[in-house]
């Protein structure tokens, strides 16, 4: 039987930030949009890319409300262009971001960031889908 | 989905024997889609899987399979051995979506572990606890390299009777908790289960549960000469793991000795020919039924010369037969 190809997108945050409510919705809402969610905590960086890999995921979308952001995201992005796998992986970042965090993470590399009164997850999810 | 390099089949195929683990979650992604390379895939894999060892993990969900798996998964690559997880958890059959919130369990265990390779797949419509695509994906990590293959089903309960077909060994998951004995008994663990597992076992009520599982087991009808054995564990705390991992080792050897092994991996064989057979005949049916002029015709006679559509079916049959033949012409 054929089977139609499906988004497949990793949401994770740090397994010291306790702020999970909202990546919970979002993937409940990704899935109401029919796509495969993986769900995870990561204790180090590196462990986002590896899953991120052996799930060939199409996207990786990251919440941080608590520290982490700048270190954790240079790191992710470094670590993506090693493995070859920065042009493949839609990168966005959501969570307490100032406007010159933005900048320097859309200099980075990453595709999106959505900060506090930018939206809701409804927004997140038309990005996660584009 | 896009990928910057689009490889030919052969070159992943080649990649994939050479270790990179980007080939084989590729591969994994194109087989389950059911793209139109996977028989030239499966062509090229083919030859170099058959060594790896699958075991499955069934279970009400809540029993704590995802932990265990991680468990069993760390203490194997501690002791060298190259595993793979694969962790089917259901797609909505509204949206076609899913969580897939098993890894999440085992991260802490063997998130970074090299040797450890980790795949979650949605069900996608299939009810039996697997994914239709579950035995492609177990090929290419066997031709990956990887020993042994821990299948992780969505965990219903009752209707996971998939994973008997696919798996070497089967470990029925189970936890105090979960309904008195006799809801206990009704599981299809007596069926099904080559070793019990009964998880949490510090829990209120696990001893009885355990002593009424073991009876059980005791009097449950054999298919071979293998008595389902009983393991208590507390995944948790790493407990009683090292156990279950004899208990499996111990099934493997009298699978192997008593010549089990090979005709459960041909039965596998035979089932996996049938259902491509299915598929394909299913898609010339769905083609010739939708497309062809000589059905629509037949159809047609049935109202217009009053046929009977019992007779009729008949001769449809005779014309979808001559389609097939042309390759789904006519």
């Amino acid at each position: 039987m054929e089977t139609k190809t499906k988004k497949r997108v990793l949401v994770t945050k740090s397994d010291q930030d306790a702020h999970e409510v909202s990546v919970r919705y979002l993937t409940q809402l990704l899935r109401d949009k029919g796509m495969e969610v993986i769900f995870t905590r990561y204790a180090i960086i590196d462990e986002v890319v590896k899953t991120a890999m052996e799930e060939d995921v199409d996207v990786i979308a990251m919440s941080f409300y608590s520290s982490g952001l700048m270190y954790d995201t240079t790191r992710l992005m470094e670590l993506l262009k090693e493995q070859g796998l920065k042009d493949d992986i839609k990168v966005i970042i959501g969570g307490t971001i100032s406007d010159q965090e933005k900048k320097e993470l859309l200099q980075m590399g990453v595709d999106d960031v959505f900060m506090p009164g930018m939206g809701t997850l409804l927004d997140v999810v038309e990005c996660v889908n584009c | 989905m896009l990928k910057s390099e689009q490889k030919s089949s052969a070159d992943l195929v080649k990649e994939l024997l050479g270790g990179s683990v980007r080939a084989a979650a590729r591969l994994i992604t194109l087989v389950e889609q059911n793209d139109s390379k996977v028989p030239e895939i499966m062509r090229q894999i083919y030859p170099h899987s058959g060594n790896a060892y699958v075991i499955g993990f069934t279970g009400a969900p809540g029993a704590g399979k995802s932990t265990l798996v991680g468990k069993l998964a760390k203490l194997l690559d501690q002791k060298g051995k190259k595993v793979a997880i694969i962790a089917v958890d259901p797609s909505s059959p509204f949206t076609g979506g899913a969580l897939l919130g098993d890894r999440i369990r085992m991260m802490e265990d063997v998130g970074v572990k090299k040797n450890v390779f980790i795949r979650s797949l949605g069900s996608r419509g299939e009810m039996g606890g697997l994914s239709e695509a579950t035995y492609r994906v177990a090929n290419v990590l066997d031709a990956f390299g990887k020993e042994y293959i821990f299948v992780e089903t969505v965990g219903t309960g009752q209707a996971e009777v998939e994973v008997t077909k696919l798996a070497d060994s089967v470990v029925v998951v189970l936890s105090p908790g979960m309904g008195d004995e006799i809801q206990t008994l009704k599981a299809g663990t007596m069926e099904i289960g080559d070793i019990v597992v009964l998880n949490k076992a510090d829990q209120n009520g696990a001893d009885a549960i355990a002593s009424s599982l073991q009876t059980a087991l005791h009097w449950a009808v054999k298919h071979d000469t293998w008595t389902p054995t009983l393991v208590k564990t507390i995944a948790l705390k790493e407990e009683g793991i090292e156990e279950l991992w004899e208990k499996i080792e111990l099934h493997k050897d009298h699978l192997v000795n008593s010549g089990q092994l090979r005709i459960r991996r041909e039965k596998r064989i035979r089932i996996e020919i049938c259902k491509l057979m299915k598929d394909k005949i299913l898609r010339y049916l769905n083609k010739f039924t939708g497309e062809s002029p000589v059905f629509e015709q037949g159809i047609k006679e049935i109202s217009i010369e009053n046929k009977n559509p019992c007779q009729q079916s008949e001769v449809l049959l005779e014309s979808f037969l001559s389609y097939l033949k042309q390759g789904g012409q006519g």
